[in-house]
């Protein structure tokens, strides 16, 4: 396993162009954060409404819209989520998982995990 | 033409009767920002209280669904509006426009309180699908274009979105009910 080192941090300009290096090979290797994974209820819509996120990541549902709304899938729940109000749910496994409003049952998504 | 059809055509004359009404007694786009609020609010309070009549007269599974998805979508958008009034220290304004939906509302009950079952389903559903199309058509085509609060003005839009969506469902409902 790749560990960061402190070797020639803080010793100048070549040390910190090489760890900002690193830190941006990192980021192109690894998958996005989980954490940042929103999908947004706004417009009676889910936006985006595919998503893909990597094994073990979260995404958090936020309602924009003056009416409940709901994420609902075999595999999860948010439960009613009113305005401005939010749901993180964690995906531990690989799939692709549907879920739709049920309030709302026009309103669908999928999230994708790799 | 059918005796359902029938039916649902005259719901929906007596709902546009009752713009009809308003529209000469005082024009929608003619209606100041706390009028608008007015109607707006009486139009979604309207659709409540047709649902809490599906509720007591309806055993169709997808009818009370629908009914209960009015219920919360409606008082929802109604909260929001209060809130906003409430920020604005704004009261809204009692209008004949407000006072033609009520009537229009009051007649269209009469008639319904009187049906049950299957009757009752399908006029429910085509009462709900005439109505969105004629609340979306005031929103959108009148108050959405006068109102002059900008908050007010996005909330409305915000609304008309759910409204739209409403109408579609209604079609859906009128078309597994019959006709």
């Amino acid at each position: 396993m790749t560990q960061v080192t402190t070797r020639g941090a803080g010793s100048g300009w070549w040390s910190r162009r090489r760890i900002l290096g690193a830190l941006s090979l990192a980021a192109f290797v690894r998958p996005a954060r989980a954490e940042g994974a929103t999908v947004e209820m706004q417009q009676l819509k889910f936006a985006p409404a595919e998503i893909e996120i990597p094994m073990g990541g979260t995404v958090t549902f936020v309602n924009l819209d003056l009416v409940p709304h709901t994420a609902t899938g075999e595999d999860f729940d948010t439960g009613t989520l009113r305005k401005e109000e939010r749901k993180e749910i964690a995906f531990p496994a690989a799939g692709e998982f549907t879920y739709l409003c049920k309030f709302h049952r026009h309103m669908t998504g999928r999230v994708i995990v790799r | 033409m059918s005796r359902n059809l029938l039916a649902g055509l005259a719901l929906a004359a007596t709902l546009a009767a009752g713009f009809a009404g308003s529209a000469t007694a005082q024009d929608p786009a003619k209606l100041n920002d706390l009028e608008i609020a007015h109607a707006a609010y009486v139009a979604g309070d309207i659709d409540i209280r047709n649902a809490h009549l599906a509720l007591a007269l309806s055993d169709d599974p997808k009818v009370r669904e629908f009914a209960e998805l009015m219920i919360r979508d409606h008082e929802a958008v109604n909260q929001a509006a209060l809130a906003l009034l409430h920020k604005l220290k704004a009261e809204p304004q009692d209008n004949a426009f407000s006072q033609a939906l009520l009537k229009g509302a009051h007649d269209t009950w009469a008639k319904m309180v009187k049906l049950s079952g299957h009757e009752f389903d399908k006029s429910y559903a085509a009462n709900e699908l005439s109505y969105h199309q004629t609340v979306n058509h005031v929103v959108g085509d009148a108050f959405i274009p006068n109102v002059e609060n900008a908050e007010l003005k996005t909330l409305l839009g915000s609304a008309l979105d759910t409204f739209k969506a409403h109408e579609l469902h209604a079609a859906e409902i009128v078309k597994e009910v019959g006709s």
